[in-house]
């Protein structure tokens, strides 16, 4: 990486820190409300240095996964047939997209009260929210898939899941991934999220816990910690997209 | 890999008993937004000869891609049918019929020779062996240092050359070629089409080509069927008795620019006609 890359990746992020010290030190927020980064980065070594931190991020990170992988199994197995033909389209589509438009947050009470306060319902409410943006995008993806290519295919004698296998899926690959992305970042939003409402552990949980004790500070390092934890499941795409990638093509 | 065993000196002519692919009465519709149906083929009969170059020329919209894609399996006719040998056509015959689409039609995510060696791969052709025929696929068509990349990094008469290597990877007799240069400007469509040219007289295929470029036609054909606006329906065949092997000074001789006037003047009022239809 060039050092201007590295400048322009970092320049946003250092200016944001910047900005934050400023205000901090210059006290015109209250100090309590928003504390010096100096001492949010001491709260964060003395959380990453506890070894009880690490179960609620493991915690975290299997729930969205689990979540984001059940998304992506249901959204993609349901979304490849409705994209292909068109009747189905013409029929879920519109409906699909109109339930994708309804704050789904409405339900968790309801999922709640169906899986209890435990792991379970932080799952099922992040696999509903990452459901839509993927069933959608995988509908466009295959409906919006090149006529001609799918001719060719079928020319050198592709046919049914070879015809898919060869041709839908690789064509139709980019913009479902476009699908997944939105999927999982809606699922970590979710899974927090239900955490954060009402859970026993997990990242949410923290901050919960951080900010009803009133420990700003705390509840700042764990801000940042759930930023990284982000970064990290935005890496784990960008692994995800790589290999399908390659296996696909 | 690529030379026809039946026919080392390449290219002979032959009789009308020996005809390779039967149309016979076909007829295409589509269905239109309205739901009512309009026909782009109607009562088209035709006989190609084994190892014949066919042409068909007509108005753009007057129903050529359709015909090529009944013999080539990929439509239902709405009636009459289609014989290659003895067998109905009913669907694709990827052992006898390759196909070259009017955009290429490329994998954009397989590269050139991805995008060859696909073919071979559908055919269930073990990797070795399809690698290295569509290694020399990609030699035959002058893209041996291309193989490694994609076709957005190709240039259009590059991707037209992969497009064609992958029609002759698997060594089909029968050759169905939708406007290959249609997307090509005039230069590289003339040094495409003689280079074509010179690779398909050595393999002694039987093909039906599709161009609205008359000196293209002439140029390349065994017979030109000049086609009616839609419905297509057969106005003229022209036999080219120019011999071959052809080299591009054939297109100054007199015999060439006659032909290529008597082509120009049935398909005018046509072209004008088809301009008019919806
Ligand atoms: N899939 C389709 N659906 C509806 N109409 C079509 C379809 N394909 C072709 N047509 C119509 O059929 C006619 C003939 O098309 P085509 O065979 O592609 O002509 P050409 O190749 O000679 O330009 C055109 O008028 C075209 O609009
Ligand atoms: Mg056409």
């Amino acid at each position: 990486m060039t050092a201007t890359r590295l400048g322009i990746y970092l320049g946003v992020p250092f200016l944001i820190l910047l900005a934050w010290f400023l205000l901090a030190i210059s006290e015109v927020v209250n100090p309590f409300l928003l504390p010096s980064p100096i001492e949010v980065a001491r709260d964060l070594g003395t959380v990453l240095t506890d070894s009880a931190t690490y179960p609620h991020l493991w915690t975290t990170l299997r729930q969205v996964l689990l979540a984001f992988g059940l998304a992506a199994a249901l959204g993609i197995g349901i979304g490849l047939p409705i994209g292909w033909y068109r009747t189905l389209r013409k029929a879920y589509e519109p409906v699909l997209g109109m339930v994708y438009a309804v704050p789904l947050v409405v339900l968790y009470p309801v999922i709640a009260l169906f899986f209890g306060i435990g792991a379970t319902s932080k799952i099922v409410f992040g696999a509903l929210y990452a459901f839509f943006p993927i069933v959608l995008a995988t509908i466009s993806a295959v409906s919006l898939v090149d006529q001609n290519l799918v001719s060719a295919g079928r020319s050198m004698g592709a046919r049914g899941a070879t015809l898919f296998r060869t041709v839908v899926l690789p064509a139709a690959r980019p913009r479902i991934m476009v699908g997944l992305r939105l999927g999982i970042i809606l699922a970590t939003l979710a899974v927090v999220g239900g955490q954060y409402i009402a859970g026993t552990s997990g990242l949410g949980y923290l901050l919960a816990t951080a900010g009803q004790s009133f420990q700003t500070v705390l509840m700042f390092a764990y801000i940042v910690l759930t930023l990284a934890f982000a970064v990290l499941v935005n890496g784990l795409m960008a692994a995800l997209d790589h290999y399908t990638n390659r296996s696909l093509t | 890999m690529l030379k026809n065993e039946n026919s080392p000196e390449g290219r002979q002519p032959t009789t009308e008993s020996e005809a390779r692919i039967f149309v016979e009465d076909l007829e295409v519709a589509y269905a239109t937004p309205s739901g009512s149906r309009v026909h782009a083929v109607v009562d088209f009969s035709l006989d190609i000869r084994r190892g014949e170059f066919l042409t068909l020329i007509g108005p753009s919209g007057c129903g050529k891609t359709s015909i090529l894609k009944a013999v080539g399996g990929l439509i239902t006719p709405d009636g009459g049918d289609v014989r290659i040998g003895d067998t109905i056509v009913t669907g694709p015959v990827p052992d006898q019929v390759a196909y070259v689409f009017q955009d290429f039609a490329l994998f954009p995510w397989r590269t050139a020779l991805g995008n060859v060696e696909v073919a071979l791969e559908l055919k269930k052709v073990p990797k070795a062996e399809r690698r290295e025929r569509a290694r020399e696929a990609l030699a035959t068509v002058g893209l041996a240092d291309a193989a490694d990349r994609h076709p957005h990094e190709l240039s259009g008469g590059m991707k037209q050359r992969v497009a064609v290597a992958r029609a002759l990877v698997s060594n089909c007799d029968v050759l169905l070629l939708d406007e290959p240069f249609g997307a090509l400007d005039e230069q590289t469509r003339l040094v495409l089409g003689t280079e074509l040219l010179r690779i398909l007289e050595s393999l002694g295929k039987t093909i039906i080509f599709v161009t609205h470029n008359l000196q293209e036609a002439v140029y390349l054909s065994d017979r030109v069927v000049a086609m009616s606006a839609r419905p297509a329906r057969i106005k003229e065949i022209i036999e080219v008795d120019i011999p071959r092997p052809r080299s591009p000074d054939i297109m100054v001789s007199e015999a060439f620019t006659e032909i290529q006037r008597h082509l120009f003047s049935l398909l005018y009022e046509e072209s004008a006609l088809a301009m008019n239809q919806p």
